[in-house]
C-alpha cells in the first residue's frame, strides 16, 4: 500500500512534473513563438534594414556616380579652362608682339618723321632764303629801275642840252659857213677877175707884183677857208653824233620801258611774295595744330614719307584687324569660359553643399543605424541570455531545438555583421565622399582664382583691343584722308575741269584789267614822248591829264568787265524771269480761264509821269469764237475795260450788269467761263 | 558667264557693277553741287531715280565734262585700276581746299580675275545706294557754310600702271589740313565696295 502510494505520489509528482513540463513546454514554446516572432519581426528589420541599407546604398552610389559625374565635369571644365588660359596667354603673347611691333613702327616713323621735320626746317629755310633773295632781288631791281629812271633823266637832259648846244653850233657852223661860202665865192670872183686881167699881156707887167701878194693873200684865205670847211665838217659829224645821242636816248627809253617791264614784274614779284607769305602763314597756323611738321614743305615730304609707309601700314592694318578679329573672338571666349568656369564653380559649390548635406544624412543615417545595431545587439544578447538561461534550464544541450536557436542567432550574429559591414562600407564611402566633396572644394577654388585670373585678363585684353581699335581708326582715318602710296597709286584729274576753267577765267580777267592798265599807261607814255619832243612847254598839267585819262582807261577797261559779267548773270535772271512768268502765265491759264498777255503802252508822256497804262488781253479757254477777247487797262491802280467789238455786240448786257452797275471785273469773267462752258458741254 | 554679260535681277557682272558704280557717282556728284550751292540751283533740273527725287545738272559744259570723265572712270572701273574718286570743292579766290568728298572703291579680286558672279537683288543695292544720297542731302545741316564762290574738281586714284589718257594729267591729291572726318554710309554690288567720307576745313572757333 505504501508502495502503491509512494507510486501513487511518484506519479502524482510526475504528472505534476509532466504538467509543469507541459506549462514549462508551452511557455517555452510559447518564448519560442515569440522569439521566433522576434526572429521574424528581426528578419523583418533585417530585411527593412537591407532594404534601407540597399536604398541607401543604392543611393550613396546614385550619389557617388552624381559626384563622380561632378568631379569629372569639374575637371574636363577645369582642363577646358586651363586650355582656354594657354589660348589666353598665347593670344596675349601674340597680342603683345604685336604691340611690340606697332611701337617699333611707331618709333620708326616717329624717326622718320623727325628726319622729315629736319630736312623740311631745312627746306623752309631755303624758303625763307629764297624768299629774302627774291626780296633782295626785288630791291635791287627797284634800286636799278630808279637808276634806270634817273639815268634816263640824265641822259635827257644831256640830251636835251647837247641837242641845243649841237643846234646852237649848228646854226652858228651853218652862219659861218654860209659866210665863208660867199667870202669864197667873192674871193674866186676876185681870182677871176684877177686871172682875167693876167690874161690881158697889157697890165700883166705892171700889176705883176701887186697880183702875186694878191694872189698869195688870196690861197691863204682859201686855205683859212678850207680849214672852216673841215670845221663845218667836224661840226657837221658832231650834228651826226647828235644823232648817235638820239640813238642813244632811244636806248634809254627802251631801257626805262624795260625797266617799267620790271617793275610790273617787281609788282608781280611782290604780290607772289604776299601770296607765298599768306601761304607761309596759312601753312604754319597749319602746322602750330600738326604735331611733328613744321612747314608746308615738312607736310609734302611727310605725306611721302607716310605714302611710302602706307602699303605697309595698309598691311598692318590688315593683320592688326584680324589680330583685333581673334582678340575679340578669344576674349569672347574667355568670356564665355568665365561665365562657364562660374557656372561651373557655381555647380561644384552645389555639389559641395550636398555632399555636405548628403554627408550629414549619412552621418545621421550611421548614427541611427549604430543605435539601431546597437539596439538589436542588446535584444540578441537578451535573447541569448533568456534562451541560454532557458535552454540551461529546459532544453538540453545537443537537442534539435537549440541546434536550431543557435543556427537563428548565428545567422542573427551574420546578418548583425553584414549589416556592420555594410555600415563600415557606408562610413568608408563617406569619408571617400569627404575626401572628394575636399578635393572638390579644392578644385573648386582653384577654379575660381582661374576664373578671376582670366577676368583679369579679359579686362587686359579688352584695354588692349580697345587700344588696337584705336589705332585702326587712326589708320582709317588716314586712309580716309586720302593718303596713299605713290608707289602703287597715281591721283590724277581731268585737263580741263571745272576749278582749271574757274581759275582760267580769273586769269583772263586780271590779264584784261592789265592789258587795259598797260595800254593806258603807253598812251601815256606816247603822249610823254610827244611832249618831249614837242618841248617841255606844256608842262606837267599835261602829264597829270595822261595819267588820269590812263586811269580812267583803266577803270573803264575794269568796268567793262563787270558788266560783261552783270550782263552774264542779267541774262541768266532773266532766263530765269521768263521761265517763271511762263510758268505763272501757264497756271493762270488754267486755273481761271483765260490766257492773259499783257503789253505796255510806253508813251514819252507817260514815262515822263511814271504811271505807264498797261493794257491786259484776255483769251478765255472755252471760247468758240476766235475774236472772243476781253481788252482791260490798268492804270493808276484802276482797271477798266476797253471796248471792242466782242464786248459791244455780245457782252453789252453783262457788261451793262457786271461791270457799269456792280463794278465787279471777276464777276464778268466767271459769268462769261461759265456761259462758254454750260454751251459747250450744252452742244 | 562672260564679262560682257549684263546684269540680272539678282545677279551682277563686273560690267553691270560698274554702270551701277558709275551712275551713282554721276548722280551723287550732282547731288553734291546742288546740296553745296556750287551751281545755282537755276541751273539743275529734277529727275526721279533710286526712289528719290535727283536734281542732275542741265549745265551743257558741265553735263559734257562729267559725261567724259565718268566714261573714263567707267573704263578704269573694268580694267578693276580704280581705287579712288574724290570731288574736291575749292574756293575760287584763294584756291583754298574747303571740301573732299572721298568715294573709296574697293573691287572684289575673284570676279575680276575668275569672273565669278555673286548674287545680290538690285533692290538692295538701290537701297544702300538711297541712304547715302539721302545721307549726302542731309550733310548741309553738319558742314560749313560756303561763304564764297566755290569750283569743284574730280581726282580720281587709279594704279601706278595704269595708262593715263591724253586729256588727263596727274594731280596733287589736294589734303585738307587741319580737317574733320565724317563717314557715311557705303553700298556694295558684292563685285564694287564703295565707302564714302566726306572731310571738311574744321572751323577755327571749333
Amino acid at each position: 500500500m505504501d508502495y502503491l502510494a509512494q507510486r501513487g505520489g511518484r506519479v502524482k509528482e510526475l504528472e505534476q512534473q509532466l504538467a509543469e513540463l507541459i506549462e514549462t513546454n508551452k511557455r517555452t514554446q510559447l518564448k519560442l513563438q515569440i522569439a521566433e516572432e522576434t526572429i521574424d519581426n528581426l528578419k523583418a528589420d533585417g530585411k527593412t534594414a537591407a532594404a534601407h541599407e540597399e536604398a541607401r546604398l543604392s543611393q550613396a552610389q546614385r550619389e557617388k556616380q552624381e559626384l563622380e559625374q561632378a568631379l569629372q565635369r569639374e575637371i574636363s571644365a577645369t582642363s577646358a579652362l586651363v586650355a582656354a588660359r594657354q589660348k589666353a596667354e598665347d593670344l596675349q603673347r601674340e597680342a603683345e608682339a604685336g604691340a611690340r611691333a606697332l611701337r617699333a613702327q611707331l618709333e620708326q616713323l616717329q624717326d622718320s618723321a623727325s628726319d622729315a621735320k629736319l630736312e623740311l626746317t631745312q627746306q623752309v629755310h631755303q624758303a625763307q632764303a629764297q624768299v629774302e633773295r627774291l626780296e633782295r632781288n626785288c630791291a635791287q631791281a627797284e634800286e636799278r629801275i630808279q637808276e634806270a629812271e634817273r639815268t634816263r633823266r640824265q641822259a635827257q637832259q644831256q640830251h636835251e642840252k647837247a641837242l641845243s648846244e649841237m643846234q646852237r653850233q649848228l646854226e652858228d657852223a651853218i652862219t659861218i659857213a654860209e659866210a665863208e661860202t660867199s667870202k669864197r665865192r667873192e674871193a674866186e670872183a676876185y681870182a677871176a677877175e684877177v686871172e682875167a686881167r693876167t690874161v690881158s699881156p697889157a697890165g700883166l707887167s705892171a700889176r705883176s707884183s701887186d697880183d702875186a701878194t694878191l694872189i698869195k693873200s688870196l690861197r691863204d684865205m682859201i686855205k683859212q677857208q678850207e680849214e672852216e670847211v673841215g670845221e663845218a665838217r667836224k661840226i657837221k659829224n658832231h650834228a651826226k653824233n647828235v644823232q648817235v645821242v638820239e640813238e642813244k636816248l632811244r636806248s634809254a627809253e627802251a631801257k626805262v620801258e624795260q625797266a617799267q617791264g620790271q617793275l610790273t614784274d617787281y609788282a608781280q614779284l611782290q604780290a607772289q611774295v604776299a601770296h607765298l607769305q599768306r601761304e607761309a602763314l596759312r601753312w604754319q597756323s597749319v602746322l602750330t595744330d600738326v604735331a611733328d611738321v613744321e612747314s608746308p614743305e615738312d607736310v609734302l615730304h611727310r605725306l611721302n614719307q607716310l605714302g611710302r609707309d602706307q602699303a605697309t601700314a595698309t598691311q598692318q592694318l590688315g593683320d592688326k584687324e584680324a589680330e583685333v578679329r581673334a582678340l575679340k573672338e578669344s576674349l569672347h571666349m574667355s568670356v564665355q569660359q568665365r561665365q562657364e568656369g562660374e557656372a561651373a564653380l557655381k555647380a561644384s559649390q552645389d555639389a559641395c553643399a550636398e555632399l555636405a548635406a548628403t554627408a550629414a544624412r549619412l552621418e545621421r543615417k550611421v548614427t541611427l543605424l549604430t543605435r539601431e545595431r546597437d539596439g538589436l545587439k542588446k535584444i540578441i544578447e537578451s535573447y541569448d541570455e533568456e534562451d541560454g538561461s532557458e535552454l540551461a534550464a529546459h532544453a538540453p544541450a545537443g537537442t534539435p531545438q537549440r541546434a536550431a536557436q543557435a543556427a537563428r542567432i548565428d545567422q542573427l550574429n551574420q546578418t548583425v555583421l553584414a549589416l556592420e559591414g555594410q555600415v563600415r562600407e557606408l562610413e568608408a564611402e563617406l569619408q571617400a565622399t569627404t575626401a572628394a566633396q575636399q578635393q572638390q572644394a579644392q578644385v573648386a577654388a582653384r577654379a575660381k582664382a582661374d576664373a578671376e585670373s582670366y577676368a583679369s585678363q579679359a579686362k587686359r585684353l579688352e584695354q588692349e583691343c580697345d587700344d588696337l581699335g584705336r589705332q585702326v581708326g587712326l589708320l582709317q582715318e588716314k586712309l580716309g584722308r586720302g593718303e596713299y602710296n605713290k608707289a602703287t597709286t597715281k591721283v590724277l584729274h581731268y585737263v580741263h575741269n571745272p576749278e582749271a576753267e574757274a581759275q582760267k577765267e580769273v586769269e583772263q580777267a586780271r590779264q584784261d584789267a592789265l592789258q587795259a592798265e598797260n595800254a593806258a599807261l603807253k598812251a601815256h607814255l606816247q603822249r610823254l614822248e610827244a611832249q618831249v619832243k614837242g618841248g617841255t612847254a606844256e608842262g606837267s598839267s599835261g602829264s597829270e591829264a595822261g595819267m588820269s585819262a590812263a586811269l580812267a582807261e583803266a577803270e573803264i577797261a575794269v568796268l567793262n568787265r563787270k558788266v560783261s559779267q552783270l550782263e552774264k548773270s542779267g541774262m541768266r535772271l532773266k532766263e530765269v524771269f521768263q521761265k517763271h512768268i511762263a510758268n505763272f502765265r501757264e497756271a493762270c491759264y488754267y486755273l481761271f480761264g483765260y490766257r492773259i498777255d499783257m503789253a505796255s503802252e510806253a508813251t514819252p508822256a507817260a514815262a515822263g509821269t511814271g504811271a505807264v497804262p498797261t493794257t491786259f488781253q484776255l483769251k478765255p479757254q472755252h471760247a468758240d469764237d476766235k475774236r472772243a477777247l476781253l481788252l482791260f487797262r490798268f492804270k493808276d491802280g484802276n482797271m477798266e475795260l476797253l471796248p471792242n467789238e466782242y464786248t459791244t455786240r455780245k457782252l453789252q448786257k453783262e457788261v451793262e450788269t457786271f461791270i457799269v452797275r456792280y463794278k465787279s471785273i471777276p464777276a464778268l469773267t466767271a459769268n462769261l467761263t461759265m456761259d462758254m462752258f454750260q454751251k459747250q458741254t450744252q452742244c | 558667264m562672260s564679262r560682257q554679260a549684263q546684269a540680272t535681277q539678282n545677279t551682277i557682272t563686273l560690267k553691270g557693277s560698274t554702270k551701277v558704280v558709275t551712275e551713282f557717282f554721276g548722280y551723287a556728284v550732282n547731288s553734291i553741287l546742288y546740296q553745296r550751292g556750287i551751281y545755282p540751283p537755276e541751273a539743275f533740273q529734277q529727275q526721279r531715280k533710286y526712289g528719290l527725287s535727283m536734281m542732275v545738272t542741265a549745265d551743257e559744259g558741265l553735263t559734257k565734262y562729267l559725261s567724259n570723265v565718268l566714261q573714263q572712270m567707267s573704263e578704269w572701273l573694268l580694267q578693276g585700276v580704280l581705287q579712288k574718286m574724290v570731288l574736291v570743292i575749292t574756293s575760287v579766290n584763294t584756291k583754298e581746299v574747303l571740301e573732299r568728298w572721298t568715294f573709296d572703291l574697293h573691287t572684289d579680286a575673284e570676279v575680276l580675275n575668275n569672273g565669278n558672279v555673286p548674287e545680290k537683288p538690285e533692290s538692295e543695292i538701290m537701297s544702300e545706294i538711297q541712304a547715302i544720297i539721302r545721307q549726302i542731302t542731309a550733310s548741309v545741316t553738319f558742314l560749313p557754310l560756303l561763304n564764297d564762290p566755290c569750283t569743284f574738281d574730280l581726282l580720281v586714284y587709279t594704279d601706278a600702271a595704269s595708262d593715263v589718257p591724253t586729256e588727263w594729267e596727274e594731280s596733287d591729291p589736294r589734303f585738307i589740313a587741319n580737317a574733320a572726318d565724317v563717314k557715311l554710309r557705303s553700298f556694295t554690288t558684292k563685285v564694287h565696295k564703295v565707302d564714302t567720307l566726306v572731310s571738311y576745313k574744321a572751323d577755327a572757333e571749333g
